[in-house]
């Protein structure tokens, strides 16, 4: 089976150029990739977690499914063709804290891209979908670093590359 | 001063009552950028107010509270630009008026509710700065929307 590099799927941008300005359909498509990943990642992740700890796994993995959703919609109504998840991702997690950090590398890189459609795009829904977004992987991974002890929890600038 | 909106919709009316309708739009006197800058300074400036006084009266939260104040000096610090080459010009922004009402933090009487109130004051910035950030350039769109994520994660660490 083949596996999809993970670190590609939630860190490759789609970059605006002179030549060649990203349309909301290219932003959004770069953010349904990272959110298949982060899908994936977090059914990885979630099984190297404890009893306690799981259920938040669960409710992120939940989340990035709806915001899947609605990228998903967002494009066919674009008339683009939204990606289907790749099968598998190199990812391994093999202890806790393995979990905990891959979990802060998802958030991470779905921020990334959510500020990349704030700052890409001029439509107000978009704009408001992705600062929501924003929000929710920022705290997110700050609640992730504060589960795995990294300190300062939280960043002046999420989603910065 | 910068006119407010009352100001030049007033001009605008005066234009028309003096049957002014050829002439040509005037210019923009306003970009809408620097108003939802100047509200974001506003904003971090109460911020950066609120953590000196609940610092002042609660040394001891010294170790939780700082980071997050070094973020919001950051957060200003981008907004504003570094002090060092600001223009002339940026002399009058701190006597003017803060477009939003800067946080108003009564001093608390235990360190819990302190915390509590500083967190109250992260959601309304948050809030604000999600919505300023559906305005505007893209460049500052960028900018405030990263404030209102970061802002948006900070009650996490203080509660």
């Amino acid at each position: 089976m083949t596996r999809a590099d993970m670190t590609r799927a939630l860190m490759t941008r789609a970059e605006a150029t002179e030549q060649a300005p990203t349309d909301d359909a290219v932003l959004l498509g770069a953010l349904l990739e990272a959110a298949h990943a982060a899908v994936y990642g977090y059914g990885v992740l979630g099984a190297r977690l404890d009893d306690a700890t799981r259920p938040e796994a669960v409710l992120a993995q939940d989340s990035h499914r709806v915001r899947r959703d609605q990228l998903t919609a967002l494009l066919v109504a674009r008339g683009a063709d939204p990606a289907a998840p790749e099968p598998a991702y190199d990812v391994a997690v093999s202890d806790e804290a393995g979990a905990l950090e891959l979990a802060v590398v998802l958030e991470q890189g779905m921020a990334l891209r959510w500020r990349d459609l704030v700052g890409g795009s001029d439509d107000v829904a978009l704009r408001r979908l992705a600062v929501s977004g924003l929000q929710e992987s920022a705290l997110r991974a700050t609640r992730w670093r504060l589960l795995a002890g990294v300190r300062p929890a939280t960043v002046a600038f999420p989603g910065r590359g | 001063m910068r006119p407010t909106r009352r100001q030049v919709l007033g001009a605008s009316a005066l234009l028309l009552a003096a049957g002014c309708t050829d002439a040509p739009a005037p210019p923009s006197v306003v970009d809408p950028d620097d108003v939802l800058r100047d509200g974001a300074v506003a904003r971090e400036r109460g911020l950066l107010t609120a953590y000196d006084t609940t610092l002042a009266a609660f040394p001891e939260l010294a170790a939780r509270l700082l980071p997050v104040r070094t973020e919001h000096a950051e957060h200003l610090l981008a907004l504003t630009g570094p002090p060092p080459s600001a223009p002339p010009t940026a002399t009058a922004s701190p006597s003017a008026p803060p477009p939003a009402a800067a946080p108003a933090v009564p001093p608390p009487t235990t360190a819990a509710l302190a915390l509590a109130s500083l967190a109250d004051a992260e959601r309304a910035a948050a809030g604000a700065h999600a919505a300023a950030c559906l305005e505007g350039s893209r460049a500052l769109a960028s900018l405030l929307a990263a404030l209102a994520a970061s802002e948006h994660s900070h009650p996490a660490v203080l509660t």
